[in-house]
């Protein structure tokens, strides 16, 4: 049983989303708010496996969200929940301790499918962003690619060079899943040594 | 008995009266200065003198100086902290250029003469100042309530006196000068000599007639020869205290000293010939000390030269010895006779119409004066008496004229009265009886120098002639056949040196000319004679004749004429030329040629030689300046002139009075204002000016305070003048625009009519700068300026030249950022409203069973993810600007394999292993992204296609192949739906790329050529 908590100021997709996970029997629907900061302290309690977080929300962003709770929710998973795939905040949440994206035109099926790869491991998302992200963490600290793996060396290479999921998966002769789940190896490893200065680097571009 | 004590009684009057009858002194005039000469105010408190000369006049409404001409006012400011009133009382100078004053009721202030400015000491506020003279300079005291100050020459209190030990408390004590070891000193009302060292007080004694007496006591003058002490009491007089007898006398009415001093004695002014002035309220007593008598000088309203009023309140002697008397109305100055001018007119009972008429010499040495229709006056030269002629006849005199021993008198009917000298007896002369039966006066009698005697007479009388030593008449008469005369009488004569006699007479302008070797008479017409055509002249009323053989001639009002019969020409002075007026009385030369004229406004030397006029009024010290009469007379033995005017007999040599014009006086410049603003400090004689300080204007006088004559000026400005500007009696000169330079300003100044200038003993000095447009380090600074102005320039020009490369960077940022600005406030907002059509349509096709309902709504959901993705594509476009060559085939590459992917259609890639570095611009980017987009979308919609091959190469251009397996198009096709083609070669054109297409039932090819930058 996943239990998933969803964050989304917008009624009609809120409870559209709502609707939709409370048919799958995986799933058990724990609460949903309208606004991050009533949400952030109920996350805190509730420690469900995976936060739905909408973006673009008025008041506190749900950037700002992620960064505040994700030390006080270690097992928890953030996912973004986002409009456009090429928006830079993605990035920008991601690096700030997302785990992965879900676009709001996103299929149903599709959707299930991410959040139950999300629990079980991996990074969904698309590689461009992937890269980007790793891209970022890459340049706080170049020597933290030496902490990586060999194999997660290899997939960072690939996924610098742009190739899609499924083309490393088919280059490195693994599913698609493992190579998410290196990628989220990936992130994590870099998430916690490079988090704070990822950070800065990113918002301190902005 | 009785009638020997009337006897006394009566001669002791007539002493008395004798010695009052000597009261109205005639012999002082003054010269008046009241508010309409320029003073301030008529009532005259107080009167200085500075060490520059100039006389401060302190009155009841203001300030003043004069410097003889001029007096300049000075007021307390309308809001001025220092002086709160104009009622001066007292004005003394306390050291060079400063006054202090009192100022009722202020105190004491003080005043700078070059600043013209007030100010205050440390004892302003204090009242009661006195100031006595020491044997080493002036001594200030300080009155206050039990105690008097001693002042230093600061004017800060130096040391105090207590007051006396037995007197009360709460009066003031008043100290002044007595000896350098004691002081005189007044407490409440007894007087005190006060021992400076043993501080102890010693009293004078005082008897005073009755009770009450002496509380209204002032000092009022030390007599140190006589160590005397005069005290003034308001109510009752005055009071001698002597020194040596220690005994105090009350000099009073009834006394025995026959003195009679009353009244409020404001000062006591001793004066040479041992006369003691006192200023009173009823004028000014003067005492002879020596002979003891008292007179009185009293203001006369009918006599302007009289003293101003009789209420005095001071009197000053200034470094010239002139005396001031300020009184309630107006300032008096005592006009000095400077002139060395010996006059009389007592004696003489004249009054209005019986003024002095002429005045001969006897063969006895004694003047022998006549009055006009009246009495024949002797003033005997040793005695100085004057007596009248004793005798039925002595009266209607009309003129004397001597003969030997003889003086013969004119004017009583046709007879003459003679008076010889030698014997003291009269005789009277019948002869003319005969010639002149009906006339009523004769006019005219003289000796010629040939003996023969010469009478002119009235009503037709014409001439008659005694020929001389014989009994033996001839008479010229209008009418006789060879004469005719303009007029019937003629008064005036002169004879020439050839003998000829010239005659005049008030009456006519015509002169009549005896000529002596033809014995015929003619008239001068001076308005035929060459200078005085046509011109109209009044009576005559005197003539005499130089050395040279012109006839000089004096008009009643038409000026001074000298006449040459040689060419018969004639020269008219006036007032232009210098007479002070044009009615003249008399004329007389003296030994060098010198021509004096008795006119209605004073005394007239002509001075031939210079051909100027040198006048004298009462002003100068002339004891009368009116001249109505052709009283005249010149002693060449003695060198003395007499003339006689209205009232006075005055007799002088004539040296004397020229000479007394030598007189030095000191010329001042009293302000300088430079461009309209007064310099204050006018001492300081060098200056330096700013460069546009060069408008100046000097205001200079000279201080005479002796004679009233005029003065007249004339300046230099060296460095700007090449010569001395005469300026007459005009005080100030200004000068405008003045260039850069040193330059000195000078004045000079001399008595009108004078040779000889008084210069300026400081002039100014002063120096206007080089404005700084024309200075040499100006110049350096420009060149300075000039060289960096230009260095400057370039320097901009570059910066400029970055300045613009970096606004373009900075503009092409902005433009970035505010795309993104755009991109994000768009997207937002419409993929929120998006994502809400799609979910609503989504819950509401769960909850409709209606199929075709269904279906509509897909296509909601469909068009608004299509919107989102279209949406998602400009964001990557604009967020990401001008992008790496290699992302953009990365991101082209995923886009397409993503794509096909979806849509179940395989796909094959081959992309350079290496990408070069190259940045391409966010238009190459979005177009070319867009073409392939839209042609792997066209390929999954139209080409029905199983494989899709992209090829991308990588050259000096970008080439990429999208080529699929499906059925193909034909042209005709795409272009009419409108879309496809075209776009992809707009969008190739938008970045100068071309494409190409190949397409046939085996598939289609689309190559897209980009030139790389």
């Amino acid at each position: 049983m996943i239990s998933i908590v969803i964050v989304e100021d917008l009624e009609e997709i809120r409870s559209g989303l709502v609707q939709l996970l409370k048919q799958q029997e995986d799933f058990l629907v724990l609460s949903a708010f309208h606004d991050g900061v009533d949400a952030m302290p109920e996350i805190i309690e509730l420690q469900p496996d995976i936060v739905i977080m909408d973006i673009n929300m008025p008041g506190m962003s749900g950037i700002d969200c992620i960064r505040q709770i994700k030390d006080h929710c270690q097992g928890t998973q953030f996912m973004i929940f986002t409009i456009y795939e090429n928006d830079e905040k993605i990035v920008d949440a991601l690096a700030a301790g997302a785990s992965g994206y879900l676009l709001k035109k996103t299929s149903p099926d599709k959707m299930v499918e991410a959040i139950k790869e999300l629990h079980q491991g991996g990074s969904p998302m698309s590689s461009q962003i992937a890269r980007k992200v790793i891209g970022y963490f890459k340049e706080a600290k170049p020597e933290d690619n030496n902490q990586l793996t060999k194999k997660e060396n290899e997939i960072l290479l690939l996924l610098s060079k742009g190739f899609l999921y499924k083309e490393i998966a088919g280059k490195l002769s693994i599913t698609m899943g493992t190579v998410t789940q290196h990628i989220h190896h990936i992130y994590e490893k870099l998430h916690v040594a490079n988090r704070t200065e990822a950070i800065n680097k990113v918002f301190g571009r902005k | 008995m009785r009638n020997i004590i009337s006897v006394i009684t009566f001669l002791f009057l007539l002493f008395a009266n004798g010695w009052y009858s000597n009261a109205q002194n005639a012999n002082y005039s003054f010269t008046n200065y009241t508010t309409v000469q320029g003073l301030p105010n008529n009532n005259i408190a107080s009167i200085c003198q500075d060490s520059r000369g100039f006389l401060w006049i302190a009155t009841l409404e203001g300030l003043s100086r004069f410097d003889g001409k001029n007096f300049k006012n000075f007021y307390a400011g309308k809001n001025d902290s220092v002086v709160s009133s104009n009622t001066f009382g007292m004005v003394h100078e306390y050291k060079k250029g400063h006054l202090v004053l009192d100022i009722v009721p202020v105190g004491v202030i003080c005043f700078n003469t070059n600043t013209e400015t007030f100010y205050k000491t440390t004892i302003s506020g204090r009242r009661d100042i006195r100031i006595t003279k020491s044997s080493h300079g002036d001594i200030y005291f300080l009155a206050a309530c039990n105690k008097a100050y001693i002042l230093n020459n600061k004017l800060e209190i130096k040391d105090s006196i207590a007051k006396p030990p037995n007197e009360p408390m709460g009066y003031n004590l008043y100290a002044y000068y007595f000896s350098d070891s004691s002081l005189l000193i007044k407490s409440r009302s007894t007087f005190y000599f006060y021992n400076t060292k043993t501080k102890n007080y010693a009293e004078i004694p005082v008897d005073f007639d009755s009770p009450g007496q002496g509380s209204n006591w002032t000092f009022r003058y030390l007599d140190p020869v006589g160590q005397q002490l005069y005290f003034a009491d308001y109510y009752n007089g005055l009071y001698r205290y002597s020194l040596k007898t220690h005994k105090t006398e009350h000099l009073n009415r009834g006394d025995g000293s026959g003195l009679c001093v009353k009244s409020n004695i404001m000062q006591i002014v001793p004066r040479e010939n041992n006369e003691l002035w006192f200023l009173t309220n009823h004028g000014i007593d003067v005492w002879n000390t020596r002979t003891n008598t008292m007179s009185v000088i009293q203001s006369n309203t009918s006599k302007s030269n009289s003293l101003a009023y009789n209420i005095t309140t001071c009197a000053f002697t200034d470094k010239s010895n002139g005396i001031w008397i300020g009184t309630y109305k107006g300032l008096s100055k005592l006009n000095a006779n400077t002139l060395k001018i010996k006059s009389w007119s007592d004696g003489f009972s004249t009054n209005q119409d019986n003024s002095l008429m002429s005045v001969v010499e006897g063969s006895d040495e004694n003047i022998y004066v006549s009055l006009y229709f009246s009495k024949v006056y002797q003033l005997n030269s040793t005695t100085n008496k004057i007596t009248a002629w004793q005798h039925p006849l002595n009266n209607s005199t009309w003129n004397l004229f001597a003969r030997g021993d003889e003086i013969i008198k004119i004017g009583s009917g046709n007879s003459l009265l003679s008076y010889n000298t030698k014997t003291n007896k009269f005789t009277v002369l019948d002869y003319l009886k005969p010639y002149y039966p009906d006339i009523d006066i004769i006019t005219l009698g003289f000796v010629h120098s040939n003996g023969d005697e010469w009478y002119s007479a009235n009503k037709g009388g014409g001439f008659v002639r005694k020929l001389a030593n014989r009994n033996c008449f001839k008479t010229y008469k209008t009418g006789d056949g060879v004469n005719r005369f303009a007029s019937s009488y003629y008064c005036y004569y002169t004879e020439d040196d050839h003998g000829d006699l010239w005659f005049g007479v008030n009456k006519s302008s015509l002169l009549l000319h005896w000529n002596s070797k033809t014995d015929r008479f003619e008239e001068i017409n001076f308005s035929r004679t060459k200078g005085t055509e046509n011109r109209l002249l009044p009576g005559i009323n005197d003539i005499t004749h130089d050395t040279a053989g012109n006839i000089w001639v004096a008009f009643d009002g038409g000026g001074l004429l000298k006449y040459t019969p040689g060419n018969n020409s004639s020269v008219l002075y006036s007032v232009t030329d210098g007479l002070p007026a044009t009615h003249i009385s008399f004329l007389q030369f003296d030994k060098k040629n010198r021509l004096w004229l008795g006119t209605i406004n004073g005394l007239s030397c002509f001075i031939i030689n210079e051909n100027r006029f040198e006048n004298f009024k009462n002003e100068n010290g002339l004891p009368d300046d009116y001249f109505d009469s052709y009283c005249r007379y010149f002693d060449a033995k003695k060198n003395l002139l007499w003339f006689g005017s209205s009232t006075t007999l005055m007799s002088f040599n004539p040296e004397d009075l020229l000479n007394s014009n030598k007189q030095k006086f000191p010329v001042y410049i009293d302000e300088i204002i430079i461009n309209g603003k007064r310099l204050s400090d006018t001492l300081q004689n060098h200056l330096a000016l700013k460069a546009d300080e060069n408008n100046l204007l000097f205001h200079f006088t000279a201080i005479d305070l002796t004679n009233g004559k005029e003065i007249e000026y004339s300046y230099k400005m060296e460095g700007a003048d090449k010569s001395w500007i005469y300026n007459s009696t005009n005080q100030s000169a200004s000068y405008a625009n003045i260039k850069p330079g040193t330059y000195i300003f000078k004045v000079r100044a001399r008595y009108k009519g004078e040779n000889h200038w008084i210069e300026i003993k400081e002039p100014f000095e002063f120096k206007i700068a080089t404005p700084w447009s024309r200075s040499w380090w100006f110049f350096l600074l420009m060149v300075g300026l000039s060289g960096f102005l230009g260095w400057f320039i370039i320097r901009t020009y570059y910066l400029r030249r970055l300045e613009k490369q970096a606004a373009i960077i900075e503009k092409q940022q902005a433009i970035s950022e505010e795309r993104s600005r755009i991109a994000a406030d768009m997207h937002d907002d419409m993929g929120a409203g998006l994502s809400r059509i799609r979910y609503l349509s989504a819950s509401m096709k769960n909850e409709i069973q209606d199929e075709k309902l269904k279906h509509n709504l897909d296509t909601l959901i469909s068009s608004s993810d299509n919107l989102v993705d279209k949406m998602n594509d400009i964001i990557w476009t604009l967020n990401t600007g001008d992008e790496s060559l290699e992302e953009v085939i990365y991101y082209i590459r995923s886009q397409c394999s993503e794509m096909l992917d979806n849509a179940g259609v395989g796909f094959e890639y081959v992309i350079p292993e290496t990408i070069p570095d190259l940045i391409i611009s966010s238009e190459i980017k979005r177009n070319l992204y867009l073409a392939i987009k839209e042609a792997t979308h066209n390929v999954i919609k139209h080409a029905h296609a199983t494989q899709v091959n992209l090829l991308i190469q990588i050259g000096q251009q970008i080439t990429i192949r999208v080529s699929d397996n499906g059925k193909g198009f034909n042209t005709e096709e795409l272009t009419s739906k409108g879309n496809g083609l075209v776009n992809y070669q707009k969008r190739m054109a938008v970045i100068k790329g071309k494409v190409q297409y190949h397409s046939d039932k085996a598939g289609t090819e689309i190559c897209f050529e980009v030139p790389l930058p």
